[in-house]
């Protein structure tokens, strides 16, 4: 390649392409719901072997008007990943994808599958996924979400095969208050959702904007189940879609087993 | 004396238990979700996660229940 090659391909946005596709690792494209750089969880849990790239959409609001607002933008966004050398792709939403329940989550992948030609998968199936590896039955639910986004989770979860114990929320609906939630914060509340239904035998820990991975082992020493996360384990079903176990040994009992 | 850890308080009315925890025992409030959940320091790493009793919670309405356990 010559010099003006060079910067034709660069300035198309080519040339990182063409580097991806070149790259003896796999690549595993994440489509974000509101703008972020490749996730310090992916990093933390996949350290080599993977690559990451993300497309984003700009999501404001944790709604269902929200996510209406942005779910045209999905096709592309995998279309845009698929061009940039992805051999996977993982919506990271949870709300986004379980919103119009699991019907709709099916339809919204296989759609995806078409227009990128690639395997693809969602948080919600992720975490459905995580789930069921671990043999819950009966779940209980910490989310970011408020009253009505947490009736739709119920109906997904349900629709989905578990019985659905309880789903508590922190009511949040602006996308960048999530920002307020600490880590310490967010180990007390789940810890607090958990001892509300000591019959559950599973958690769930659900929006992708929470920062959950280190969070996982702690939750499940204090509350004796299983936790599945967003992040995490969407994470987790992506990469196996890569044809890799998923292991990631130190944050919590899936992801430790792979 | 308790050092360190997690307490779940299950409240019946969330503004009156922010009151007492940090106007009456002078605690500092670390986290307030509205009625969902407010979370008060304890002290020498002790954190007390207020949680509203609700019809979704059987196993603790209408008592508080209690639960420490070491970070």
């Amino acid at each position: 390649m010559n010099r003006r090659e060079f910067f034709k391909a660069s300035s198309a946005g080519l040339l990182g392409a063409a580097l991806l596709k070149s790259s003896a690792d796999p690549v595993l494209g994440l489509i974000f719901p509101v703008p972020r750089p490749v996730p310090p969880e992916g990093l933390a849990m996949y350290p080599s072997g993977i690559k990451f790239i993300t497309f984003s959409l700009d999501l404001k609001t944790l709604t269902p008007e929200g996510y209406d607002a942005v779910i045209d933008g999905i096709g592309p966004a995998g279309e845009k990943l698929a061009s940039q050398g992805a051999n996977a792709v993982v919506l990271m939403g949870t709300s986004l994808s379980f919103y119009k329940g699991a019907a709709f989550n099916e339809r919204l992948t296989e759609t995806l599958k078409k227009t990128t030609g690639l395997p693809v998968t969602t948080m919600s199936t992720g975490v459905v996924e995580g789930l069921r590896a671990v043999g819950a039955k009966r779940v209980v639910a910490a989310t970011a979400y408020d009253d009505e986004v947490n009736r739709r989770l119920r109906v997904f979860l349900k629709e989905s095969g578990f019985e659905v114990l309880g789903v508590k929320g922190l009511g949040i609906e602006k996308v960048e208050d999530v920002n307020r939630v600490t880590q310490d914060g967010l180990l007390s509340f789940c810890a607090g959702v958990r001892e509300t239904q000591p019959n559950a035998n599973a958690m769930l820990v659900s929006c992708g904007g929470l920062r959950t991975l280190e969070l996982l082992a702690p939750l499940e020493l204090r509350g004796h189940v299983p936790v599945i996360s967003s992040t995490p384990h969407a994470l987790w079903a992506g990469v196996r879609l890569l044809g890799l176990s998923g292991r990631a040994p130190g944050f919590g009992t899936l992801l430790s087993k792979g | 004396m308790i050092s360190g850890g997690n307490i779940t308080v299950m409240v019946s009315n969330m503004d009156a238990s922010v009151g007492f925890y940090t106007e009456v025992l002078g605690m500092k409030l670390t986290n307030r979700f509205g009625d969902r959940w407010a979370a008060v320091d304890g002290g020498k790493g002790l954190n007390i996660g207020l949680h509203p009793v609700s019809p979704n919670s059987p196993a603790n309405q209408g008592r508080h229940a209690n639960r420490t356990e070491d970070r």
